[in-house]
Protein backbone atom coordinates (compact mmCIF):
# COMPACT_ATOMS: atom_id res chain seq x y z
CA UNK A 1 0.00 0.00 0.00
CA UNK A 2 1.21 3.47 -1.09
CA UNK A 3 1.54 5.71 1.91
CA UNK A 4 -1.15 8.57 1.01
CA UNK A 5 0.62 11.40 3.04
CA UNK A 6 -1.35 14.65 3.80
CA UNK A 7 -4.31 14.98 1.64
CA UNK A 8 -5.02 18.18 -0.66
CA UNK A 9 -1.59 18.99 -0.41
CA UNK A 10 1.12 20.19 -2.94
CA UNK A 11 2.55 17.46 -3.13
CA UNK A 12 -0.42 15.26 -3.97
CA UNK A 13 -1.17 17.94 -7.10
CA UNK A 14 2.34 17.33 -8.17
CA UNK A 15 1.81 13.89 -8.29
CA UNK A 16 -1.78 14.11 -9.74
CA UNK A 17 -0.04 15.96 -12.36
CA UNK A 18 2.89 13.04 -12.70
CA UNK A 19 -0.10 10.34 -12.89
CA UNK A 20 -1.97 12.02 -15.54
CA UNK A 21 1.45 12.53 -17.92
CA UNK A 22 2.30 8.98 -16.96
CA UNK A 23 -1.20 7.67 -18.39
CA UNK A 24 -1.40 9.61 -21.26
CA UNK A 25 2.53 8.36 -21.92
CA UNK A 26 1.02 4.81 -21.24
CA UNK A 27 -1.70 4.98 -23.42
CA UNK A 28 0.43 6.15 -26.19
CA UNK A 29 2.75 3.11 -25.50
CA UNK A 30 0.05 0.77 -25.52
CA UNK A 31 -1.36 1.67 -28.75
CA UNK A 32 2.38 1.99 -30.15
CA UNK A 33 2.47 -1.96 -28.69
CA UNK A 34 -0.90 -2.81 -30.14
CA UNK A 35 0.44 -1.72 -33.54
CA UNK A 36 3.36 -3.94 -33.57
CA UNK A 37 1.54 -6.55 -31.79
CA UNK A 38 -1.04 -6.65 -34.68
CA UNK A 39 2.06 -6.51 -37.10
CA UNK A 40 3.32 -9.66 -34.93
CA UNK A 41 0.51 -11.28 -35.31
CA UNK A 42 -0.04 -11.21 -38.82
CA UNK A 43 3.41 -11.89 -39.63
CA UNK A 44 3.24 -15.06 -37.16
CA UNK A 45 0.26 -16.34 -39.21
CA UNK A 46 1.91 -16.02 -42.31
CA UNK A 47 4.45 -18.07 -40.84
CA UNK A 48 2.30 -20.71 -39.66
CA UNK A 49 0.86 -21.14 -43.07
CA UNK A 50 4.35 -21.15 -44.74
CA UNK A 51 5.12 -24.01 -42.32
CA UNK A 52 2.01 -26.11 -43.08
CA UNK A 53 3.10 -25.94 -46.57
CA UNK A 54 6.63 -26.73 -46.46
CA UNK A 55 5.42 -29.63 -43.97
CA UNK A 56 2.90 -30.71 -46.82
CA UNK A 57 5.78 -30.52 -49.42
CA UNK A 58 8.30 -32.64 -47.67
CA UNK A 59 5.42 -35.32 -47.42
CA UNK A 60 5.66 -35.04 -50.97
CA UNK A 61 8.59 -35.19 -51.50
CA UNK A 62 9.09 -38.39 -49.46
CA UNK A 63 6.61 -40.26 -51.06
CA UNK A 64 7.53 -39.16 -54.42
CA UNK A 65 10.56 -40.32 -53.88
CA UNK A 66 10.13 -43.57 -52.63
CA UNK A 67 8.07 -43.69 -56.23
CA UNK A 68 11.20 -42.47 -58.15
CA UNK A 69 13.44 -45.08 -55.99
CA UNK A 70 10.94 -48.09 -57.14
CA UNK A 71 10.43 -46.80 -60.74
CA UNK A 72 14.55 -47.01 -60.93
CA UNK A 73 14.42 -50.28 -59.56
CA UNK A 74 12.01 -51.53 -62.24
CA UNK A 75 14.13 -49.81 -64.92
CA UNK A 76 17.54 -50.69 -63.85
CA UNK A 77 16.42 -54.30 -63.71
CA UNK A 78 14.69 -53.96 -67.09
CA UNK A 79 18.12 -52.76 -68.85
CA UNK A 80 20.14 -55.42 -67.24
CA UNK A 81 17.98 -58.05 -69.13
CA UNK A 82 17.85 -55.99 -72.12
CA UNK A 83 21.31 -56.02 -72.01
CA UNK A 84 21.28 -60.27 -71.08
CA UNK A 85 19.37 -60.26 -74.17
CA UNK A 86 21.83 -58.64 -76.29
CA UNK A 87 24.57 -60.91 -74.96
CA UNK A 88 22.89 -63.84 -75.61
CA UNK A 89 21.84 -62.25 -79.03
CA UNK A 90 25.59 -61.78 -79.62
CA UNK A 91 26.44 -65.82 -78.36
CA UNK A 92 23.91 -66.88 -81.22
CA UNK A 93 25.39 -64.91 -83.65
CA UNK A 94 28.90 -66.13 -82.58
CA UNK A 95 27.97 -69.55 -82.71
CA UNK A 96 26.68 -69.37 -86.34
CA UNK A 97 30.04 -68.20 -87.13
CA UNK A 98 31.91 -64.72 -88.43
CA UNK A 99 30.68 -64.87 -91.90
CA UNK A 100 27.04 -65.32 -91.17
CA UNK A 101 26.61 -64.35 -86.99
CA UNK A 102 28.81 -60.95 -87.49
CA UNK A 103 26.57 -59.11 -88.37
CA UNK A 104 24.37 -60.11 -85.48
CA UNK A 105 27.52 -59.79 -83.16
CA UNK A 106 28.06 -56.48 -84.25
CA UNK A 107 24.31 -55.37 -83.29
CA UNK A 108 24.51 -57.20 -79.84
CA UNK A 109 27.31 -55.28 -78.86
CA UNK A 110 26.03 -51.61 -80.19
CA UNK A 111 22.70 -52.70 -78.37
CA UNK A 112 24.98 -53.30 -75.23
CA UNK A 113 26.83 -50.28 -75.34
CA UNK A 114 23.46 -48.30 -75.48
CA UNK A 115 22.27 -50.43 -72.48
CA UNK A 116 25.33 -49.36 -70.81
CA UNK A 117 25.07 -45.90 -71.24
CA UNK A 118 21.81 -46.46 -70.07
CA UNK A 119 22.98 -48.15 -66.98
CA UNK A 120 24.97 -45.70 -66.08
CA UNK A 121 22.30 -42.89 -66.38
CA UNK A 122 20.58 -44.82 -63.79
CA UNK A 123 23.16 -44.90 -61.84
CA UNK A 124 23.35 -41.13 -62.00
CA UNK A 125 19.70 -40.58 -61.72
CA UNK A 126 19.98 -42.76 -58.22
CA UNK A 127 22.83 -40.59 -57.00
CA UNK A 128 20.64 -37.44 -57.36
CA UNK A 129 17.83 -39.27 -55.88
CA UNK A 130 20.25 -39.78 -52.76
CA UNK A 131 21.13 -36.15 -52.39
CA UNK A 132 17.74 -35.32 -52.50
CA UNK A 133 17.01 -37.55 -49.93
CA UNK A 134 19.68 -35.97 -47.72
CA UNK A 135 17.77 -32.58 -48.96
CA UNK A 136 14.86 -33.97 -47.48
CA UNK A 137 16.63 -34.73 -44.50
CA UNK A 138 18.07 -31.43 -44.01
CA UNK A 139 14.01 -29.85 -44.68
CA UNK A 140 13.04 -32.03 -41.66
CA UNK A 141 15.57 -30.50 -39.33
CA UNK A 142 14.65 -27.49 -40.57
CA UNK A 143 11.09 -28.12 -39.83
CA UNK A 144 11.82 -29.24 -36.22
CA UNK A 145 13.75 -26.16 -35.36
CA UNK A 146 10.73 -25.00 -36.95
CA UNK A 147 8.62 -26.53 -34.37
CA UNK A 148 11.35 -25.69 -31.40
CA UNK A 149 10.76 -21.83 -32.04
CA UNK A 150 6.70 -22.44 -32.08
CA UNK A 151 7.30 -23.74 -28.88
CA UNK A 152 9.42 -20.98 -27.48
CA UNK A 153 7.24 -18.56 -28.76
CA UNK A 154 4.00 -20.30 -26.99
CA UNK A 155 6.61 -19.98 -23.65
CA UNK A 156 7.17 -15.91 -24.13
CA UNK A 157 2.85 -15.59 -24.90
CA UNK A 158 2.82 -17.24 -21.56
CA UNK A 159 5.53 -15.06 -19.68
CA UNK A 160 3.70 -12.18 -21.77
CA UNK A 161 0.53 -13.10 -20.12
CA UNK A 162 1.88 -13.38 -16.43
CA UNK A 163 3.76 -9.88 -16.88
CA UNK A 164 -0.05 -8.23 -17.92
CA UNK A 165 -2.07 -9.66 -14.71
CA UNK A 166 0.90 -8.00 -12.93
CA UNK A 167 0.35 -4.91 -14.63
CA UNK A 168 -3.23 -4.83 -14.78
CA UNK A 169 -3.00 -5.61 -10.52
CA UNK A 170 -0.05 -2.96 -10.29
CA UNK A 171 -2.91 -0.51 -12.10
CA UNK A 172 -5.40 -1.65 -9.57
CA UNK A 173 -2.97 -0.56 -6.23
CA UNK A 174 -2.26 2.90 -7.90
CA UNK A 175 -6.34 3.49 -8.42
CA UNK A 176 -6.63 2.62 -4.69
CA UNK A 177 -4.20 4.54 -3.74
CA UNK A 178 -4.88 7.66 -5.08
CA UNK A 179 -8.82 7.17 -4.10
CA UNK A 180 -7.53 7.62 -0.59
CA UNK A 181 -4.66 10.47 -1.55
CA UNK A 182 -8.14 12.77 -3.59
CA UNK A 183 -10.93 11.32 -2.11
CA UNK A 184 -12.17 15.02 -0.84
CA UNK A 185 -10.97 17.31 -3.49
CA UNK A 186 -12.92 17.56 -6.47
CA UNK A 187 -10.79 18.43 -8.88
CA UNK A 188 -7.85 15.68 -8.33
CA UNK A 189 -11.64 13.60 -8.10
CA UNK A 190 -11.93 14.70 -11.81
CA UNK A 191 -8.26 13.73 -12.42
CA UNK A 192 -8.82 10.66 -10.96
CA UNK A 193 -11.33 9.73 -13.02
CA UNK A 194 -9.45 10.33 -15.83
CA UNK A 195 -6.78 8.74 -15.14
CA UNK A 196 -8.61 5.56 -14.31
CA UNK A 197 -10.19 5.41 -17.27
CA UNK A 198 -6.84 5.76 -19.45
CA UNK A 199 -5.68 3.14 -16.68
CA UNK A 200 -8.73 0.74 -17.89
CA UNK A 201 -7.79 1.12 -21.66
CA UNK A 202 -4.08 0.68 -21.02
CA UNK A 203 -5.04 -2.41 -19.13
CA UNK A 204 -7.04 -3.26 -21.59
CA UNK A 205 -4.57 -2.86 -24.20
CA UNK A 206 -1.96 -4.94 -22.05
CA UNK A 207 -4.47 -8.08 -21.52
CA UNK A 208 -4.76 -7.71 -25.72
CA UNK A 209 -1.27 -7.17 -26.43
CA UNK A 210 -0.40 -10.30 -24.20
CA UNK A 211 -2.46 -12.24 -25.97
CA UNK A 212 -1.26 -12.38 -29.54
CA UNK A 213 2.80 -12.19 -28.65
CA UNK A 214 5.52 -12.00 -26.90
CA UNK A 215 6.34 -8.62 -28.38
CA UNK A 216 4.03 -7.46 -25.77
CA UNK A 217 6.63 -8.04 -22.93
CA UNK A 218 9.04 -5.14 -24.73
CA UNK A 219 6.29 -3.12 -24.45
CA UNK A 220 5.05 -4.13 -21.20
CA UNK A 221 8.47 -2.60 -20.03
CA UNK A 222 8.42 0.45 -21.90
CA UNK A 223 4.48 0.50 -19.99
CA UNK A 224 5.86 -0.36 -16.61
CA UNK A 225 8.59 2.33 -16.58
CA UNK A 226 6.41 5.47 -16.01
CA UNK A 227 3.92 3.51 -14.27
CA UNK A 228 6.97 2.80 -11.35
CA UNK A 229 7.34 6.90 -11.96
CA UNK A 230 3.69 7.17 -9.72
CA UNK A 231 5.29 5.66 -6.96
CA UNK A 232 5.54 8.31 -4.46
CA UNK A 233 9.21 7.75 -3.01
CA UNK A 234 10.02 8.59 0.57
CA UNK A 235 11.31 11.91 0.13
CA UNK A 236 8.14 12.82 -2.02
CA UNK A 237 5.70 11.68 1.44
CA UNK A 238 7.96 13.51 3.69
CA UNK A 239 7.35 16.90 1.77
CA UNK B 1 45.44 -65.21 -87.23
CA UNK B 2 42.39 -67.71 -86.36
CA UNK B 3 39.27 -65.71 -84.91
CA UNK B 4 37.89 -66.97 -82.07
CA UNK B 5 34.14 -66.50 -81.07
CA UNK B 6 32.86 -66.71 -77.77
CA UNK B 7 31.83 -64.59 -74.44
CA UNK B 8 34.61 -62.26 -72.08
CA UNK B 9 33.64 -62.41 -68.59
CA UNK B 10 34.75 -60.66 -65.49
CA UNK B 11 35.81 -62.52 -62.90
CA UNK B 12 36.50 -60.83 -59.62
CA UNK B 13 37.56 -58.11 -61.88
CA UNK B 14 39.56 -60.05 -64.40
CA UNK B 15 38.44 -60.42 -68.13
CA UNK B 16 37.99 -64.55 -69.35
CA UNK B 17 36.81 -65.35 -72.43
CA UNK B 18 34.59 -68.57 -72.71
CA UNK B 19 34.30 -69.84 -76.26
CA UNK B 20 30.82 -69.72 -77.98
CA UNK B 21 30.40 -73.47 -78.08
CA UNK B 22 30.61 -73.65 -74.05
CA UNK B 23 29.02 -70.40 -73.00
CA UNK B 24 25.01 -71.20 -74.34
CA UNK B 25 23.35 -68.27 -72.64
CA UNK B 26 22.46 -65.54 -69.99
CA UNK B 27 20.05 -65.16 -67.47
CA UNK B 28 19.15 -63.13 -64.43
CA UNK B 29 20.31 -64.87 -61.11
CA UNK B 30 17.49 -67.53 -60.00
CA UNK B 31 16.65 -68.92 -56.47
CA UNK B 32 19.64 -71.06 -56.06
CA UNK B 33 18.84 -74.09 -53.88
CA UNK B 34 21.38 -76.24 -51.63
CA UNK B 35 21.92 -79.81 -51.61
CA UNK B 36 21.23 -81.24 -48.45
CA UNK B 37 24.29 -82.45 -46.81
CA UNK B 38 26.30 -81.50 -49.80
CA UNK B 39 27.70 -77.69 -50.83
CA UNK B 40 26.12 -77.93 -54.29
CA UNK B 41 23.60 -75.50 -55.38
CA UNK B 42 21.19 -76.24 -58.09
CA UNK B 43 19.01 -74.19 -60.01
CA UNK B 44 16.09 -74.56 -61.87
CA UNK B 45 16.10 -72.71 -65.70
CA UNK B 46 13.91 -73.80 -68.24
CA UNK B 47 12.34 -76.32 -66.48
CA UNK B 48 15.62 -78.69 -66.49
CA UNK B 49 17.18 -78.35 -62.83
CA UNK B 50 21.15 -77.49 -63.54
CA UNK B 51 24.29 -77.64 -61.00
CA UNK B 52 25.66 -74.32 -60.30
CA UNK B 53 29.29 -73.33 -59.94
CA UNK B 54 29.94 -70.71 -57.66
CA UNK B 55 32.80 -68.91 -59.55
CA UNK B 56 32.77 -65.50 -57.32
CA UNK B 57 30.48 -63.26 -55.53
CA UNK B 58 26.88 -63.59 -56.97
CA UNK B 59 26.60 -60.92 -59.80
CA UNK B 60 22.84 -61.00 -60.26
CA UNK B 61 23.73 -62.99 -63.69
CA UNK B 62 23.68 -66.83 -64.34
CA UNK B 63 25.64 -68.24 -67.41
CA UNK B 64 24.60 -71.47 -68.43
CA UNK B 65 27.45 -73.60 -70.17
CA UNK B 66 27.50 -77.17 -72.19
CA UNK B 67 30.66 -79.02 -70.93
CA UNK B 68 31.03 -82.29 -72.30
CA UNK B 69 27.55 -82.37 -73.06
CA UNK B 70 26.32 -81.80 -69.97
CA UNK B 71 24.68 -78.42 -68.84
CA UNK B 72 26.29 -76.75 -66.24
CA UNK B 73 25.20 -72.99 -64.85
CA UNK B 74 28.07 -70.87 -63.67
CA UNK B 75 27.46 -68.19 -60.81
CA UNK B 76 29.77 -65.11 -59.79
CA UNK B 77 30.34 -64.12 -63.24
CA UNK B 78 29.83 -60.54 -65.00
CA UNK B 79 29.40 -60.87 -68.87
CA UNK B 80 30.99 -58.03 -70.91
CA UNK B 81 30.72 -58.55 -74.43
CA UNK B 82 30.58 -61.02 -77.12
CA UNK B 83 32.56 -60.82 -80.55
CA UNK B 84 35.54 -62.16 -82.58
CA UNK B 85 38.68 -62.27 -81.01
CA UNK B 86 42.12 -63.48 -82.98
CA UNK B 87 43.18 -66.94 -81.03
CA UNK B 88 46.62 -66.65 -78.73
CA UNK B 89 48.39 -69.48 -76.92
CA UNK B 90 45.90 -69.22 -73.75
CA UNK B 91 42.84 -67.45 -74.83
CA UNK B 92 42.29 -64.65 -77.28
CA UNK B 93 43.72 -61.18 -77.95
CA UNK B 94 41.38 -58.24 -76.97
CA UNK B 95 42.89 -55.26 -78.01
CA UNK B 96 45.96 -56.39 -78.21
CA UNK B 97 46.03 -58.05 -74.49
CA UNK B 98 45.81 -61.21 -73.55
CA UNK B 99 43.26 -62.69 -72.35
CA UNK B 100 43.14 -66.30 -71.06
CA UNK B 101 40.40 -68.87 -71.44
CA UNK B 102 38.14 -69.46 -68.41
CA UNK B 103 39.32 -72.81 -67.22
CA UNK B 104 36.16 -74.40 -65.99
CA UNK B 105 37.81 -78.52 -65.79
CA UNK B 106 39.54 -77.03 -62.09
CA UNK B 107 36.56 -75.46 -60.90
CA UNK B 108 34.44 -78.93 -61.95
CA UNK B 109 36.90 -80.61 -59.91
CA UNK B 110 36.41 -78.57 -56.74
CA UNK B 111 32.77 -78.38 -57.14
CA UNK B 112 33.04 -82.55 -57.13
CA UNK B 113 35.72 -82.98 -54.59
CA UNK B 114 34.59 -80.46 -52.23
CA UNK B 115 31.50 -81.97 -50.76
CA UNK B 116 31.74 -82.64 -47.05
CA UNK B 117 31.46 -86.20 -45.21
CA UNK B 118 27.88 -86.64 -45.39
CA UNK B 119 26.31 -86.82 -41.53
CA UNK B 120 25.90 -90.09 -39.35
CA UNK B 121 22.47 -91.38 -40.65
CA UNK B 122 22.56 -89.02 -44.09
CA UNK B 123 20.94 -91.06 -46.84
Amino acid sequence: MIDPGPKQSSISAVQAARLLAALEATKTAAGHANHEQREASSGLARQRVELETVQESVRNLVSRGRDLRNTLQVLRESVDRAKLSALNAGLEGARLGESVGKALVVMSDEQRNLLARALDALEEHGTLLAELERERERCVAGLSQLGDGARQTGAAFSRAEQQSQLTCAFLDQVRSDFSEIFGDDPEAARALGEAAAHVRTAASSLRELTQRAPLGADALRELLSPLLALIPGPEDTRR
Amino acid sequence: MAQRAGLLVRRGGELAFLPASVARFLLPLPRLTKVPWDSAQMALVGGEVVAVLPLGEPSGELLLCELDGQAVALSGLSADRVGFWPASDTGVLVDGVRVPTLELSEALREFRDGRPSAPEGAP
